[in-house]
C-alpha cells in the first residue's frame, strides 16, 4: 500500500510538471556607423543607392534565428525575414531609394525563443526636385525555350545578347535572365539561373545545375498597362514599381502576351519588362521588350 | 474475377469437406471479450476473431508491440524505420490508416480524436496479457473508429503476493532498454488488494537514411530515447466485483534524420498522459463493465532545414490533444435463450494546435472540439444448440464545436496575405450502425459464421479545423466533413480438426464518404515555390474483396506451424468530383493485394525458437496510383532460453536477411535488427492453506 501511494504521488508529481524558461536578456542591434554606410535619417534622391550595415548579438546562449526588416511607405509595407542561425552577425542592406517620399527602414532580430531585440529605425525622404534619368530600352529580345535548336535561351544584361547553353555555360558571370518552358505547370517561364531550375531542363553536361556562378533575378507582376509600359520614357515609372530584391520571386511564370514584370537582380539592373509574344512550348520562343536602369 | 471466383470455389469445396467431420477434436477455451462486449468463448461468436497470448508474445521476435500484428492475417503494420519510425500504421482488411481500426487498452480507446491515430510505443509487450484482433467492422458494439476491425489489448494483473520482472536488452544501432514490473497480490478469500508498478526506458542511437556517400552535414542518424511509467491499484470486493485505478506517463524523442543547427534537430516528441478508472460487477443479474478515462497527447515537432536556396528555416509544431469518457457496458442473460448486451458510450475529443515559426514570425494555430452520445444494443439468441444468432443496432450523435482558425504575422512561409481568425460553424451528424450475423455449427469440430455489419470513421479534427501546409501543398480545412462509412458482408469457416485449424474467410466491403484530398483548382506561392490548394471531401465510394485463411498444425509436442494468407482488392468505385485527377478505378493506397506469413514456432523443455517468414506485395502510396513501394518478404527469428528458475535469455533478429526496403517518403528501412537480451521473474509463491 505503501508503495502504491508512493507511485501515485511520483505521478502526480510528474503530470503537473512543466518546463518554463527563464527570463534573460533581449538580444542587441548596433547601427555600425562606419564610412560608406547611411547610420542617421537621411534625404536621398529616387534610385539612389546607399548601404546599411547592423551588427545583430545575442546576449544568451539562444542563437539569433532570424533578421526582419520592414520598409514602411505611404503605399506600402514590405517584410523580409531572413532565417539565420548565429550569435552574432554582421549584415549589410542595400538600400535603392524608391519613388516615394517618405519611407521608413525598421531592423529587428528575434532569437531561438522569439525574443527580439529593440529595432533600429532609419527615416529616408526622398529629395525634392528629384530628376528622373534616361533608361536602357531594349525593344526586342527574342528568347529560344529549351529545346528550340535555333534561338538561345540565355540573355546577358550588360551585353545585352542571347546566348545558346554552351556559350552560356562558358559566360555563366554574363547570364542573367533564362526561358524555358515547364511541363509540370508553369508552363511558359522567365527565370534566372539562381532560381532553382530543375535538373534536366537544359539537357547535357551545360545543364544549369552543373554551373558554378548563378546569377539571381528576382521578379514581381506588376499591375501596369502595356500602355504606361509603352508610354515609359525615364526612370519614374520604375522607381515606382522597382521592389526589394528579397522579396521578388525568382521565376516569372504562365507568362502570357501583355504581362508587364518588374525585375530585380543581385547584379544591381532593375527595370521592367513586357511579354510581347510568345509561341509553343519547348520548342518554342518568347519575344520580350526591357526597360531598365 | 477469375481469381475471386477460384478463392470462393476453393472455400466452398474446404467448408463442404469438413462439414461431415466427426473426429477427436482439441477442445480449447478461448476466451474473448472484445468481440461480444462480454466473455465469451471464441468457438461461438459469429466473427473472426485472432487471439494472441502472451506466451504467442514470448515466441515471436518482437520489438514494439505492434509487430506482434505481422503474424496476424490481413493485417499490415507500415513500420519502416523500425524501432526508430514516428510511429506505425496498423491497418486491417483493405483499409489504410489506423483511425479505421478501433484500439483498446484495456477497454480505454487509444485513437485520438484529433487525427484517430495511435501511440504504440507507449504500450509494454511485456506487460501484455491477451491481444483480440476482432475483423471486420464492429461500429454497432463500438461506434467510432472500427470500421476494419478491433484490436483489444489487455494488460497483465498479478496472481502471486510479489512478482518482480525485469528485461533487460542491447543490440543493433546501439539500441539499449530496461523494463521494469513490480507487481502485488493481496486478494485472499476473493477480497483485498492487487497493485503494480511497471516502467521501462529505451534508448538508440538509429540510423542514417543516406549512404556515407551521398550525406551532406544536415543528415543524422534517427536516434531515439523514450520512457514510460505508469501502475495500477486496484481493490477486489468479492468474487464479482472489483474497481481499478491506473496511470500512465510516456515521454520520448525521435529524430527525424536530420540536423542543420538546433540541438537534436528535426524531430518528434509525443508526451502522453493517461488515467483511467474501470468497474467491473454483478448486481441481480445484470454484469456491469464501466470505464473512465482521460488522455492527454502532448504533441511536439521541432523541423528545420535549408531549403532548396540554402536558407535557413526553422519552425515548431506542437499540439495538445485531450480524450475523455465514460463508457458503460450492461449485460443480461434472459430466459435461455437471450443475452443481452446495453449501454451507452460518451465521449468529449478536443485540440489545440499552432505552429510557430522562428525565421519569420509566421503563427498558426487552430482548435476544436467533439462530443460523441451513443446508446448501444445487441441480443445474442440461441436458437438451438447449432444455431446463433446475433443482432445489433447502435446510435451515435455527434458535436463539432469550438473550431476556430488563425493566422497571425503571415508571411509567404504560411502564403496567407494578411493576419486572419475565424470560427467554424457547429456541426452534428448522427450515425446509425447495425450488425446481424449467424453462427451455426455443423459439429463440434465445424462451424460456419455469416455476418453484414456496418461501420464508420468520423472526420478527424485535424481535417475540420486545420489549414496550412502538407507535403503534397496546402490543406484547406473542411469544417462539413462528414464521417466515412462502409458496409460489410463477410462469411467463414472455423475447422478444428486433432491438431489441425484451418479458419478460411472470405468479404465485400463498400465504403461510402471516404475522405480524400481533392485539388481545388489554385495554388498559392510559397517562399517562391507553388504549391496547390487541397482540401479532404467526402468524395470517394471504394469497394473491397477480400479473403484470407489462417491454418495452424502441431506437428508434434515440440513443433507448431501457423501459416496464413490474405487477399485485398480495394479499389474506388466512384470519384465524385471532376477536379483533380480522376481516382475512380484507382487502387487505395498504402494496401498490398496479397499478404503471406508462415511461421514454425518450436518448444523444447528449456528452449524456445521461431523463424517466420512474411510476405508484403508491390503497394501503391499515392492516390493517383503514381509512385509503387516494390514487395518485399522479411525473415524474423527468434531463440530464448531458460537458463534457471529466475533467468531466461533471447536473441530476436529481425529482418534476418537485411531485406532493404523504403517508405512511402523513399527513405530505407534500417535492415536488419538484432536485439540480445535477458528477463528475469522473480515471484513470491502464495501460501495457501
Amino acid at each position: 500500500m505503501r508503495i502504491a501511494t508512493l507511485y501515485i504521488s511520483a505521478m502526480v508529481f510528474l503530470f503537473s510538471c512543466k518546463e518554463e524558461i527563464p527570463e534573460y536578456n533581449s538580444p542587441k542591434l548596433e547601427l555600425i556607423q562606419d564610412s560608406g554606410y547611411l547610420y542617421a535619417d537621411s534625404s536621398l534622391y529616387a534610385g539612389d543607392t546607399v548601404l546599411v550595415k547592423i551588427k545583430a548579438s545575442s546576449q544568451s546562449d539562444y542563437a539569433l534565428t532570424q533578421i526582419h526588416i520592414e520598409r514602411i511607405t505611404e503605399n506600402d509595407t514590405i517584410t523580409i525575414d531572413t532565417g539565420i542561425y548565429n550569435h552574432t552577425i554582421t549584415f549589410v542592406k542595400k538600400i535603392v531609394k524608391s519613388n516615394s517620399d517618405f519611407e521608413t527602414w525598421t531592423f529587428t532580430a528575434s532569437d531561438r525563443n522569439r525574443v527580439k531585440s529593440e529595432s533600429i529605425t532609419i527615416n529616408i525622404s526622398k529629395k525634392e526636385f528629384s530628376t528622373y534619368n534616361d533608361i536602357i530600352h531594349i525593344p526586342s529580345v527574342l528568347f529560344g525555350f529549351q529545346n528550340n535548336n535555333e534561338i538561345g535561351s540565355f540573355y546577358s544584361l550588360s551585353s545585352q545578347e542571347i546566348f545558346d547553353t554552351e556559350n552560356a555555360y562558358n559566360f555563366q558571370d554574363n547570364i542573367h535572365l533564362v526561358a524555358y518552358y515547364d511541363y509540370s505547370g508553369d508552363e511558359h517561364v522567365i527565370a534566372s539561373p539562381g532560381a532553382n531550375i530543375s535538373e534536366g531542363t537544359f539537357a547535357g553536361s551545360y545543364d544549369i545545375v552543373n554551373w558554378t556562378t548563378l546569377n539571381t533575378t528576382r521578379f514581381l507582376l506588376s499591375d501596369i498597362s502595356t500602355d504606361e509600359f509603352d508610354n515609359c520614357s525615364n526612370d519614374s515609372l520604375i522607381y515606382e514599381t522597382s521592389f526589394t530584391f528579397e522579396v521578388g520571386k525568382r521565376k516569372a511564370k504562365n507568362l502570357s502576351q501583355g504581362d508587364v514584370y518588374a525585375f530585380v537582380s543581385d547584379k544591381g539592373y532593375f527595370g521592367l519588362i513586357k511579354v510581347k509574344s510568345l509561341t509553343g512550348t519547348n520548342e518554342g520562343n518568347i519575344e520580350i521588350e526591357i526597360k531598365m536602369k | 474475377m477469375k481469381l475471386y471466383t477460384t478463392i470462393i470455389i476453393i472455400l466452398i469445396t474446404i467448408l463442404g469437406a469438413f462439414a461431415q467431420i466427426d473426429q477427436d477434436t482439441l477442445k480449447i477455451k478461448e476466451v474473448v471479450i472484445s468481440a461480444m462486449r462480454s466473455e465469451k468463448n471464441k468457438n461461438e461468436i459469429p466473427v473472426k476473431v485472432d487471439l494472441i497470448s502472451a506466451k504467442n508474445i514470448e515466441n515471436l521476435a518482437v520489438v514494439n508491440v505492434d509487430d506482434i500484428f505481422n503474424s496476424i492475417s490481413n493485417v499490415y503494420v507500415n513500420r519502416s524505420w523500425g524501432p526508430f519510425s514516428k510511429n506505425s500504421s496498423v491497418t486491417m482488411r483493405g483499409l489504410s490508416s489506423s483511425a479505421r481500426v478501433l484500439v483498446l487498452l484495456d477497454g480505454m480507446p487509444l485513437n485520438m480524436a484529433a487525427g484517430g491515430s495511435i501511440n504504440w510505443h507507449m504500450i509494454d509487450a511485456d506487460n501484455v496479457s491477451q491481444i483480440e484482433i476482432t475483423k471486420g467492422p464492429n461500429s454497432a458494439l463500438y461506434g467510432n473508429n472500427a470500421m476494419g476491425g478491433v484490436i483489444s489489448i489487455i494488460s497483465k494483473r498479478p496472481k502471486s503476493p510479489i512478482t518482480v520482472h525485469l528485461n533487460s536488452y542491447g543490440g543493433s544501432y546501439k539500441t539499449f532498454g530496461q523494463h521494469i514490473t513490480i507487481t502485488g497480490n493481496r486478494v485472499n478469500d476473493e477480497k483485498g488488494l492487487y497493485w503494480g508498478i511497471k516502467g521501462f526506458a529505451r534508448q538508440g542511437d538509429g540510423y542514417y537514411f543516406e549512404s556515407e556517400a551521398s550525406r551532406d552535414y544536415s543528415d543524422t542518424t534517427t536516434y531515439i530515447w523514450e520512457y514510460n511509467t505508469g501502475g495500477y491499484l486496484g481493490y477486489q470486493f468479492n468474487k464479482d466485483n472489483k474497481i481499478e485505478v491506473s496511470g500512465d506517463f510516456y515521454d520520448d524523442l525521435r529524430n527525424e534524420g536530420i540536423q542543420v543547427y538546433e540541438k537534436d534537430g528535426s524531430y518528434y516528441k509525443f508526451t502522453t498522459k493517461t488515467i483511467q478508472a474501470n468497474y467491473v460487477g454483478k448486481f441481480k443479474g445484470f454484469e456491469i463493465n464501466a470505464i473512465g478515462y482521460r488522455k492527454q497527447q502532448d504533441y511536439f515537432n521541432q523541423k528545420e532545414r535549408l531549403n532548396n536556396f540554402a536558407e535557413y528555416k526553422l519552425m515548431e509544431s506542437s499540439s495538445t490533444d485531450i480524450d475523455e469518457g465514460v463508457w458503460i457496458g450492461v449485460n443480461r442473460k434472459i430466459g435461455e435463450k437471450h443475452f443481452f448486451t446495453f449501454g451507452s458510450d460518451i465521449k468529449h475529443g478536443e485540440t489545440n494546435y499552432a505552429d510557430i515559426y522562428f525565421t519569420s514570425y509566421d503563427e498558426v494555430y487552430y482548435t476544436g472540439a467533439f462530443n460523441f452520445y451513443a446508446l448501444f444494443l445487441q441480443d445474442e439468441y440461441n436458437l438451438n444448440k447449432k444455431i446463433k444468432i446475433v443482432g445489433g443496432l447502435r446510435f451515435d450523435k455527434a458535436n463539432f464545436y469550438d473550431g476556430s482558425f488563425s493566422v497571425n504575422n503571415p508571411t509567404s512561409e504560411t502564403g496567407y496575405e494578411n493576419s486572419m481568425h475565424s470560427e467554424y460553424t457547429p456541426e452534428t451528424w448522427n450515425a446509425i450502425s447495425y450488425k446481424f450475423a449467424t453462427n451455426y455449427s455443423f459439429s463440434e469440430k465445424v462451424r460456419n459464421y455469416f455476418s453484414v455489419a456496418t461501420g464508420f470513421t468520423p472526420p478527424k479534427l485535424d481535417d475540420l479545423c486545420r489549414s496550412g501546409k502538407i507535403s503534397k501543398g496546402i490543406k484547406i480545412a473542411n469544417p462539413e466533413l462528414q464521417p466515412e462509412k462502409i458496409f460489410n458482408i463477410e462469411t467463414g469457416t472455423f475447422i478444428t480438426l486433432h491438431k489441425l485449424e484451418i479458419e478460411p474467410s472470405i468479404y465485400y466491403s463498400r465504403g461510402k464518404d471516404f475522405h480524400y484530398l481533392v485539388g481545388l483548382g489554385d495554388t498559392v506561392d510559397i517562399g517562391g515555390e507553388q504549391r496547390a490548394l487541397l482540401q479532404k471531401q467526402n468524395v470517394s465510394d471504394v469497394e473491397i474483396l477480400g479473403a484470407e485463411i489462417n491454418v495452424k498444425f502441431q506437428i508434434n509436442q515440440n513443433l507448431n506451424l501457423i501459416t496464413n494468407y490474405s487477399f485485398n482488392h480495394s479499389t474506388i468505385k466512384d470519384y465524385k468530383t471532376s477536379v483533380g485527377t480522376e481516382l475512380t478505378g484507382k487502387y487505395l493506397a498504402e494496401v498490398p493485394p496479397h499478404l503471406f506469413y508462415i511461421g514454425l514456432y518450436f518448444n523444447h523443455k528449456r528452449l524456445a525458437s521461431s523463424i517466420a517468414f512474411r510476405f508484403i506485395d508491390e503497394q501503391w502510396i499515392d492516390d493517383e496510383n503514381t509512385l509503387l513501394v516494390e514487395k518485399y518478404s522479411i525473415v524474423d527469428f527468434k531463440i530464448s532460453y531458460q537458463i534457471n528458475k529466475y533467468f531466461a535469455s533471447y536473441i530476436d533478429i529481425q529482418n534476418l536477411l537485411d531485406v532493404e526496403f523504403v517508405d512511402r517518403k523513399g527513405l530505407s528501412s534500417p535492415g536488419r535488427f538484432i536485439l540480445v537480451g535477458i528477463k528475469t521473474d522473480v515471484k513470491q509463491i502464495s501460501k495457501k492453506k
